[in-house]
């Protein structure tokens, strides 16, 4: 082993824990806590679904622009569905999960049938996705969301919060994917080479569509949180998250040429952003230096990549 | 020293962290001569003119340059001194030009920021005419070229430099025998003018023809240098195999074609490139496909498999008429493409040995396009297992990456990962591209042994001897159609290069 397969194992993990260690000595009474924790697990699980669905468009050489609309519109629509009386999980199945497939299956058919790069179209798919929810909100939010939904999705389990099961259980359904099934492999092998896929006999223009599937259904699940998090649904929630979503998944070690990088990764690239935002609450940083430090890390880890992760 | 060197050599060695590529090597080139490496995949050959080119540093021993020592120069440092190389594996960028292409970095100026398009496209016409390359535009962009032009514009590049040392790393794979000739003119010319060339190949014919001298490598170590005058084929193959081997291939006994129609192709036709294709592969049959630079041979094939689409015809399997829309209905139906361009097309670079050995085996054994069903990791690496034993792979894991492999063992890969998914109809597109002379009878005989087995196999080559040796008839195309089938009892070098070039048969009938 040397230290490119090293790098490659446990790069992301180790910054994780050098910001945590370096947390813990700067803020223990505050910092170190079970409480904090759970906290920023809490805060980072939306970033973690749409980070997931994010890694698979990038792990395919693509991109997908559109997850924050996609959490926008999904939210709103699944707010809409409440708020008129539909069964909360018929509520989310439709405005979240559904409506979040259907999003992604009109990304990735855009994708195949006009052999745009996913870029150009998942932010025309941007805008437009956006102003959908502008429309059909009318640009106001909906708060009238049934107490029930609130308390059981942004609720918890035995002690944890509602979102971190749900980010957890699609990481692990994700991980499994990735690692254990022929689909997983088969987008692995996209992502490496689309020509000697599509010769091997990999359906390539189906697995397209299947990942921006991913994508929103991620997007969606993650809207769904949202809402039961705000407790409303906001018209221009999720706006600009896509930055967060690229961010998780480059930090967490996803080469941008495709073919390379793990859910592991992904989901320890939003705890990173997660803490970060967390640790300069707590010393009281204002947020913009928030911004630009988020900025920086994103250059930096993939400036430390190429050193480190090269020969 | 009496003699002055271009290039002198002594000692070179080279590791790969545990992988000892090349051991005390020793080399030289004089001014005026070819002087040929020949070895067998793996054995060092392109390792130690990466390192004379400045792409890898040497571990150990040292290196001149016209009487100059270098110690870890950089490619542009190697180029300054004169030495510029052809890469085994192409190295153009599919989207530029390809005028920008071959003086990438060296661009005619106009003003101190613009650049001189009228004297850039006018040189890079020059260059091209040169390597016989005439009727193409220098403002095509190099991605929608095959390979073989690719293959001329590397070498049109590397004569650009003017440089007076020219390392060929198996310029003449992907060429046709008329470039290859073109390029021998080439280089005929080169040493006229006091050029020394590095030229590697495992065509034992070219060696023979073009070389002067002849050094052999073997697992990364010097094994000898001889005078081509005084040496030949088979002497050379033991030299590099540490073993009696013949060069030639033994003639398979019989035929084992069966009387069963496994594929029927009727009135195919694509626009501009090929029309009225009509053939027959019976079970047990290995049929022969020879043509020219852009004859069509690989649209028909992709066409066959649904990797690209057709404008009519049908396709039959035993009988019954098929409609197969992509490669995964191929292979789903038995067919397989082995395809001719490896990095490009063959092995994805970012999953290991044993993952690329057994893609086809898992989308074979799944349904819905490919999206069901879990891996296998014991069976995918004992895939790989069998690989490396049907075919001599060398690696020094199963987790290595395709990419660190030479490039005949990359080969090897790629051919290898068809055998164990279940099918019935290969399609080999210049399967023996690359692959040196004990591995390409290992191929043949592995074809022939499918064969046996009742497969069928579509052999698309440009090799005219391997395809007399294997085949049970050859089909010629020519500019996109089928000239003659000639069954093997009557197919001769003659008639078959008369109807490839000119596409008329000599008979008069047209099969
Ligand atoms: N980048 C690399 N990393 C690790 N191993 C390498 C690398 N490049 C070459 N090797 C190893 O070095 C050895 C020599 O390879 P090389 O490419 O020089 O062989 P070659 O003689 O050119 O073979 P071929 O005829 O197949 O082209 C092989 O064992 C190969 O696996
Ligand atoms: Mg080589």
């Amino acid at each position: 082993m040397n230290r490119r397969v090293y790098w490659q194992k446990y790069g992301t993990l180790g910054i994780f824990i050098l910001l945590v260690i370096i947390m813990s000595i700067l803020s223990p009474e505050y910092f170190f806590t079970f409480d904090n924790f759970v906290q920023i697990l809490l805060q980072s699980a939306i970033t973690i679904l749409i980070a997931l669905g994010e890694f698979f468009a990038i792990l395919i050489a693509g991109i997908d622009l559109s997850v924050g609309s996609v959490l926008g519109l999904t939210g709103m629509v699944t707010a809409y569905l409440l708020s008129h009386g539909v069964n909360m999980f018929l509520s989310i199945l439709l405005g979240g999960v559904v409506l979040g497939a259907l999003i992604g299956a009109i990304n990735g058919n855009l994708v195949v049938f006009t052999g745009l790069h996913p870029f150009i179209v998942t932010l025309g798919g941007t805008t437009i996705y956006r102003g959908i929810t502008l429309m059909i909100s009318d640009a106001r939010p909906i708060y009238d969301i049934p107490r029930d939904f609130g308390s059981i999705i942004s609720g918890d389990f035995f002690g944890i919060p509602t979102p971190i099961i749900i980010a957890v259980v699609v990481a692990i359904f994700l991980a499994f994917i990735t690692r254990k099934t022929r689909l997983g492999r088969n987008i692995y092998a996209l992502g490496g080479n689309e020509e000697a896929a599509w010769l091997s006999g990999i359906n390539t223009k189906l697995l397209k569509i299947i990942v921006f599937i991913i994508s929103g259904v991620c997007a969606g699940l993650a809207g769904v949180v949202m809402v039961a998090r705000m407790g409303a649904a906001e018209p221009l929630a999720g706006s600009g998250y896509e930055t967060f979503a690229i961010a998780s998944a480059i930090i967490g070690g996803t080469s941008f040429f495709g073919g390379k990088g793990k859910v592991f990764g992904v989901v320890i690239g939003a705890l990173i952003i997660g803490l970060i935002n967390n640790s300069l609450n707590i010393l009281n940083v204002q947020t913009y230096y928030q911004q630009i430090l988020m900025g920086a890390l994103i250059i930096g880890s993939v400036t430390l990549d190429k050193f480190l992760g090269t020969e | 020293m009496a003699e002055s060197f271009l290039v002198e050599m002594k000692n070179v060695s080279k590791s790969f962290g545990g992988v000892q590529a090349l051991k005390n090597v020793n080399f030289s080139l004089r001014a005026g001569e070819v002087h040929v490496l020949l070895g067998e995949n793996g054995a060092g050959k392109s390792t130690l003119m990466k390192i004379l080119s400045g792409v890898h540093n040497l571990s150990a021993g040292e290196f001149f340059i016209k009487g100059k020592k270098c110690t870890n120069i950089q490619p542009k440092e190697a180029q300054a001194k004169g030495v510029s190389i052809i890469h085994q594996e192409l190295s153009l960028i599919n989207e530029l030009s390809i005028a920008e292409n071959i003086f990438l970095g060296r661009l005619p100026a106009k003003t101190k920021y613009t650049i001189d398009n009228k004297k850039l496209y006018q040189d890079t016409e020059k260059v091209l005419a040169r390597v016989g390359l005439k009727n193409i535009n220098a403002e095509t962009t190099v991605e929608n070229l095959k390979i073989s032009q690719k293959q001329l514009i590397e070498i049109a590049k590397a004569l650009s430099l003017n440089s007076d040392i020219i390392i060929m790393d198996e310029p003449t794979s992907s060429l046709t025998f008329e470039e290859i000739n073109k390029l021998f003119e080439i280089i005929n010319n080169l040493k006229k003018d006091g050029v020394g060339i590095v030229f590697i190949s495992h065509k034992l014919d070219e060696v023979m023809e073009v070389g002067d001298r002849v050094s052999i490598l073997k697992n990364g170590e010097y094994i000898n240098t001889v005078q081509i005058n005084n040496t030949n084929p088979d002497q050379l193959v033991s030299m590099m195999v540490g073993e009696e081997l013949s060069s030639s291939y033994k003639h398979k006994e019989k035929s084992t074609a069966g009387d069963k129609i496994q594929l029927k192709v009727e009135n195919l036709n694509k626009k501009d490139r090929f029309s009225n294709i009509n053939f027959e592969i019976y079970t047990g049959e290995i049929l022969g496909f020879f043509g020219l630079i852009g004859a069509g041979r690989t649209e028909i094939a992709r066409a066959i498999i649904g990797a690209d689409k057709k404008d009519s015809g049908t396709i039959k399997l035993k009988n019954k008429i098929v409609n197969i829309k992509n490669p995964y209905h191929a292979l789903k139906k038995g067919i397989g493409l082995i395809p001719e361009n490896r990095t490009e097309e063959g092995f994805c670079d970012n999953l290991t040995i044993w993952q690329n050995s057994s893609l086809p085996y898992l989308l074979k054994t799944s349904s819905l396009s490919g999206l069901t069903g879990l891996l296998h990791q014991k069976r995918e690496k004992q895939i790989a297992v069998n690989i490396v034993s049907a075919l001599n792979l060398k690696c020094s894991s199963l987790n290595q990456s395709v990419l660190e492999l030479s490039g005949g063992n990359q080969q090897k890969v790629v051919v290898g990962k068809w055998l164990e998914a279940g099918i019935d109809l290969f399609i080999f597109d210049e399967p023996t591209r690359g692959i040196d002379v004990g591995v390409k009878h290992n191929i043949y005989s592995i074809i022939e042994r499918l064969a046996n087995h009742q497969k069928s196999i579509m052999l698309i080559s440009s090799e005219l001897t391997e395809l007399l040796s294997v085949s049970d008839r050859i089909a010629v195309v020519h500019e996109g159609k089928i000239v003659e089938i000639f069954p093997i009892s009557s197919a001769n070098k003659e008639d078959i290069m008369y109807a490839a070039t000119t596409g008329k048969s000599k008979m008069g009938v047209n099969n």
